[in-house]
């Protein structure tokens, strides 16, 4: 009991020592600076090393290692972040602290940052090293960090026990605050078109800190809606005081007559702060609505209306018109550039047109727009296209231009002057285009510096070129996909060919029997010739030849050594008649040496021509 | 040389002549072009431009479409100006001027520049004709080399297989150009100004949009007279095909 009474009174001696080695605010810092709970008064802050009296860092109090733990504040409330420091005395290098610490259950430790300091210890300067950790609690409670040893460039250093109690909170207590938005909008009236001046302002808290502002939408009011790219931090005088907050410029554009409402909507990122006001290293992501803010708007006045009035609804001036050349050729385009310069819907600003007539041709004008997103201020530049018809001319013709001041509420004449050019014929020598001010008949100092080139209309071309039926490429043309078939085909038939002569390599008995077949057809031509000329052995040898051809085996040997057993065997019996009485008549005018009867012998070609027919359908 | 060297330098030459005689037959009306020339330099853009278009009615050259884009032009058409510089571009893509001419028409009337993709600007490179005919040749002759010394019972030299190498690798580099230029058939040009899009392809379709005089939009499809087109930013809708004209027909 006595050894913890003591050390009670230790821990509560060592958290005094710490809470008042912390020095008063320092000049600049609010007195009013809110605490948790808020009734406790100013939260201690740590003073910038600039307020301490510059004194040598004493290399004796250097030796003297010590420690000191504490909490900030010692009462925290829940689901608040406190802090936990241990400063190191007496070095600033060669620090290891057990990772993690020693915390009691339900306490939460995050070692935030380290900073090296340096402290006034009996009159000597002596170099520091502060370790702070986030502190969180999940209960309430009173929550005890023992004491537990650092390692000082091998020397053992003992940091003394610290003790904080967690509260839930009370009544007294001010809640947590987020971040807050807000829609930045001047109160007065508008008019359709018109570009207001908005602006999305999200606050830093005591609580909270905003980093970033993305994807911000408009959910009501009717109005043409543009967030603009880029957010920045002022500090914006709001509610009776000055408050740091994060702003994005918008565009809001009413396009209905009435009032309404108007809400926006952003995800914001914010960093969460502890009691101290530095950041507890926690971040988070959160969707907030603006409060609505009832605007009136009102459609613009019929009555004053001015020429020229396409849309422009702000505060404008008219920059200079330039031409691209001070001299034109009729027919030859030449270029007019105005600029519109200030604040409003330049982004919706028709171009002023000049109308085509038999002086000048006009085309449709080019537009830009050139803008700074946080002043709204911005230029925008209207390109002409003209093109002179006669020679006659001596200006650009004026364009009416006109814009509705919101604030003055009337109709300002803005009319574009006429500017002055000369006009040559068209076989006049082509004019340089320089680009000098059209009012100024010589070129200013700025004019003559290097510019880049306007393009310009170039010449004919001196030769046709290749003439040919159509712009088309060839293979939109179906001959050009139907000769793709000549190579393809040829091709082919190689391959066919190919083949056709490797299988009859491999099978050269269908050669000999179409050779055979070929030398039949050719006797039997013979032997039908020699009948017509009714010559007996002539029309015997050929039918014999035909017939012998026509039984030629389907190997080597000759067709003319066949003797007449070897035709036979190759003959129903029903043809051997004929075949017999063929060779008999040859038999007999060979080996007889007298002539032979040749009665009815003419009249054995059908016979002979069957007979072909037959010994070729029975061959293998 | 062997007989299958002879074949296959025979359908070579053969694929070669044939280019070169389609190319050589190419006579066209010179004194209609000179003569609509001299009606331009003589500011007669009207005479020029109805010589010419009845000139183009029968033959065409890059330079006779590159006059034509400038009478066009001056006249204030920029639609059929456009169009002609677009064909005479596409005839003869080394003639910097029409692509200048391109280049200040588009910057004038405020069109932006058309967006490619990289297989299209590759095929710009050369004529597309050229590109048929260097990717048929190096096909069929790939095929040839590859096929006549087996077709031919001839052993494979180092010749023959060198060819079709060079032949497969000149095939290969000019097909990414062979799909730029199916991409680029299927582009177009507005004629008419404020050309209506609509949702259907009738005269009562409810309107989506307009598109400029001289735009380019690409066709995806055809119905009776209309055209469904794309321009850029994907404003997709059907307009007349009398007010709308592919830079090949």
């Amino acid at each position: 009991m006595k050894t913890a009474a003591l050390k009670a009174a230790l821990l509560l001696l060592t958290s005094t020592v710490a809470l008042a080695q912390i020095p008063p605010l320092p000049p600049g810092v609010p007195q009013d600076f809110p605490l948790t709970p808020r009734s406790r008064g100013p939260v201690p802050m740590q003073p910038p090393q600039t307020a301490q009296p510059f004194l040598p860092v004493d290399p004796l109090a250097q030796q003297a290692l010590s420690a000191t733990a504490s909490f900030e504040p010692p009462v925290l409330r829940l689901m608040r972040f406190g802090e936990y420091r241990v400063t190191i005395l007496g070095s600033s290098s060669g620090i290891e602290l057990p990772d993690p610490l020693p915390a009691p259950d339900g306490l939460i430790l995050d070692l935030t940052d380290k900073a090296p300091g340096t402290s006034i210890i009996n009159g000597r300067r002596v170099m520091t090293m502060t370790f702070r950790y986030t502190v969180a609690a999940a209960r309430p409670g009173t929550f005890l960090v023992p004491s537990f040893t650092a390692t000082v460039a091998g020397t053992i250093v003992t940091v003394p026990a610290a003790q904080v109690i967690v509260q839930t909170p009370g009544p007294a207590d001010l809640p947590y605050q987020p971040v807050k938005a807000v829609l930045d909008l001047p109160a007065g009236d508008y008019f359709v078109g018109q570009m207001l001046p908005a602006r999305l302002l999200v606050f830093d808290t005591p609580d909270e800190t905003v980093q970033a502002i993305a994807n911000v939408t408009k959910p009501s009011g009717d109005f043409l809606f543009q967030s603009q790219s880029g957010s920045r931090r002022e500090r914006i005088a709001w509610e009776g005081r000055e408050q740091s907050a994060l702003v994005t410029p918008l565009r809001l554009t009413p396009i209905k007559s009435g009032e309404t409402d108007v809400t926006l909507q952003a995800i914001v990122f914010v960093n969460k702060l502890n009691l101290v006001g530095r950041s507890s290293g926690n971040t988070a992501q959160a969707m907030l609505d603006t409060a609505p803010v009832r605007v009136r708007v009102r459609t613009l006045p019929e009555a004053g209306r001015k020429p020229g009035f396409t849309g422009a609804i702000g505060k404008f001036e008219l920059g200079r018109p330039v031409l691209s050349a001070a001299e034109a050729v009729v027919g030859d385009p030449i270029t007019m550039t105005v600029t519109l310069i200030g604040e409003g819907n330049l982004e919706a600003i028709g171009a002023p047109t000049i109308e085509t007539n038999e002086t000048w041709q006009s085309f449709t004008p080019t537009m830009s727009v050139d803008r700074d997103v946080f002043s709204g201020r911005g230029t925008k530049t209207i390109t002409y296209t003209l093109i002179p018809r006669v020679t006659e001319t001596r200006a650009v013709p004026a364009i009416p231009f006109s814009y509705f001041d919101p604030e003055r509420k009337e109709f300002i004449d803005l009319t574009i002057p006429p500017q002055p050019v000369s006009v040559k014929p068209s076989g006049a020598p082509p004019v340089p285009t320089a680009e000098i001010p059209a009012a100024a008949p010589a070129p200013e100092p700025e004019a003559a510096s290097p510019k880049r080139a306007e393009p310009i209309l170039t010449g004919l071309a001196e030769k046709p070129g290749a003439w040919r039926r159509s712009p088309s490429p060839i293979a939109w043309r179906g001959w050009f996909w139907a000769g793709q078939a000549a190579p393809a085909l040829a091709l082919l038939g190689l391959w066919g060919w190919r083949r056709r002569v490797d299988f009859l390599a491999t099978h050269p008995e269908i050669v000999r029997r179409r050779e055979a077949r070929a030398a039949a057809r050719s006797h039997l031509r013979l032997a039908r010739s020699a009948a017509r000329r009714r010559d007996a052995d002539a029309f015997v040898t050929a039918s014999i030849d035909a017939i012998r051809a026509a039984a030629a085996p389907l190997d080597t040997t000759e067709a003319q050594s066949l003797v007449l057993q070897e035709v036979l065997a190759k003959l129903p019996s029903e043809h051997d008649a004929t075949v017999r009485r063929l060779f008999a008549h040859t038999h007999t005018k060979c080996f007889s040496g007298h002539g032979v009867e040749v009665n009815g012998v003419l009249e054995l070609l059908p016979e002979v021509q069957r007979t072909v027919a037959v010994i070729e359908r029975h061959q293998p | 040389m062997t007989a299958s060297r002879w074949i296959t330098l025979g359908v070579l030459l053969l694929f070669i002549a044939a280019a070169f005689s389609i190319r050589s037959s190419r006579s066209g009306p010179f004194v209609e072009f000179f003569r609509a020339k001299t009606a331009i330099e003589r500011g007669d853009n009207q005479a020029a431009r109805d010589e010419t278009n009845a000139t183009s009615a029968r033959q065409v050259a890059p330079g006779l479409l590159h006059n034509l884009g400038n009478a066009e032009f001056k006249l204030g058409k920029l639609g059929p100006a456009i169009l002609a510089w677009e064909r005479a571009h596409a005839l003869d893509p080394g003639f910097r001027n029409t692509t200048a001419n391109l280049r200040f028409a588009r910057g004038q009337a405020g069109l932006s520049e058309p967006e490619y993709s990289w297989e299209e600007k590759y095929s710009a490179m050369l004529a597309p004709d050229s590109w048929l005919w260097m990717a048929t040749i190096a096909f069929w002759t790939a095929a040839a080399l590859l096929a006549l010394p087996a077709l031919l019972k001839r052993r494979r030299t180092a010749w023959t297989q060198g060819g079709a190498v060079v032949a497969i690798g000149v095939f290969l580099l000019t097909l990414p150009a062979l799909t730029g230029i199916y991409s680029r058939g299927k582009l177009g040009v507005v004629l008419a100004p404020e050309t209506t899009l609509r949702l259907t392809p009738t005269k009562e379709g409810e309107m989506l949009g307009k598109l400029a005089e001289g735009e380019l939009a690409r066709v995806e499809k055809r119905r009776g007279d209309y055209v469904y087109v794309r321009a850029a930013s994907d404003r997709a809708g059907w307009v007349r095909s009398g007010g709308f004209a592919t830079i090949w027909p």
